[in-house]
């Protein structure tokens, strides 16, 4: 969908869910859920905990849809609560959100699992369990831009960080991926 | 062979162009530290693309549509008004109905004095918004309540 028919779209969806049709919004959630769950699932691992927040996401997207002013595509504002959302829940938590420190002694502690689980998974279950090893922002951003193949710009306003950062973060992202499964996965992979 | 080696932000972007072997940089074509780097962005990026997209282990249009309808807002806000306008009007009529009954009851309050009057007035008035006060507090506390 282009940018045009995709912001008519938003109007007409917004404009029904104002005029208290919740069809609407529940056409809004089936057009998100997956972005939401890419921001949620990568941030936070407990089932219960991630019910309660997409609860509140989408509450929160109901009760604010007024103020949204169609400056940028609705599943970006959407992305934009989730992942903001999914921040405060961590900062409550207290659970770092860029710590590397902590990274790699996961990697550590993990490892043993790691190498067992390896003969039995394909690469991309390989990868996809040590982006799950990053530090929640990392991974959010990896999968945002790598798996839901969002451009850097528009990454930058679903996290609200300048788009510079966005970038930096990647990099340190793919190098710290690529530096863990080089040495714990040499041999399988290259 | 230049052995000023490229930078591993320049290998990612190389990586992430996905560029055929002739459209490389030339210090990649001859260097194998940079290029084994590069082939390992290249295979690590390509299995990304391979990765399935996460989901929920639950239905979230169900799980939100619930919550939605609980915190929905009036359908229609017209009916409101119309109700509110019927109930202004019934008790009016009520009071203009009841008013030669009513009469005595009102004259107990009333007195020549204008500053007793003024006096029952402004104390009224202050209950009235003490309770109103009240009324909407606990309403904002229920409403809390439930979008929480």
């Amino acid at each position: 969908m282009n940018n045009d028919s995709q912001s008519f779209s938003d109007k007409i969806l917004v404009e029904k869910v104002l005029s208290g049709n919740t069809q609407a919004f529940a056409i809004i959630v089936k057009q998100t859920e997956r972005l939401v769950a890419q921001i949620v699932r990568k941030m936070i691992t407990n089932e219960e905990d991630q019910k309660d927040l997409v609860q509140e996401i989408y509450l929160k997207v109901y009760q604010r849809i007024n103020t949204f002013r169609f400056q940028s595509k609705l599943s970006t504002w959407i992305g934009s609560i989730a992942y903001h959302t999914s921040i405060n829940y961590l900062e409550k938590k207290k659970i770092p959100l860029y710590d590397i420190d902590a990274l790699h002694e996961n990697t550590f502690v993990q490892h043993d699992n790691a190498e067992k689980k390896l003969f039995r998974n394909e690469t991309s279950n390989i990868l996809n369990s040590e982006i799950n090893k990053l530090p929640p922002i990392y991974k959010t951003l990896i999968s945002l831009y790598h798996i839901e193949e969002l451009p850097n710009k528009e990454i930058a306003e679903i996290t609200g960080l300048p788009e510079g950062t966005v970038k930096s973060y990647l990099y340190r992202a793919r190098k710290i991926l690529k530096e863990n499964i080089e040495s714990n996965f040499k041999d399988q992979l290259i | 062979m230049n052995t000023n080696h490229l930078t591993d932000e320049n290998i990612q972007d190389i990586a992430l162009k996905n560029l055929k072997e002739e459209q490389l940089p030339m210090h990649i074509k001859e260097c194998t530290e940079c290029k084994a780097s590069l082939k390992a962005y290249q295979v690590m990026m390509n299995s990304m693309n391979e990765i399935r997209p996460e989901s929920f282990s639950f239905d979230v249009s169900e799980l939100v549509m619930q919550r939605i309808k609980v915190a929905e807002p009036e359908s229609s806000s017209v009916w409101v008004y119309v109700l509110a306008s019927a109930l202004i009007i019934f008790v009016t009529g009520v009071l203009l109905f009841f008013m030669p009954v009513l009469k005595p009851f009102f004259e107990l309050f009333h007195s020549p004095d204008s500053m007793y009057n003024l006096f029952v007035a402004v104390t009224s008035l202050c209950v009235f918004a003490f309770l109103m006060q009240d009324v909407l507090r606990q309403y904002k506390q229920k409403e809390k309540l439930l979008l929480q």
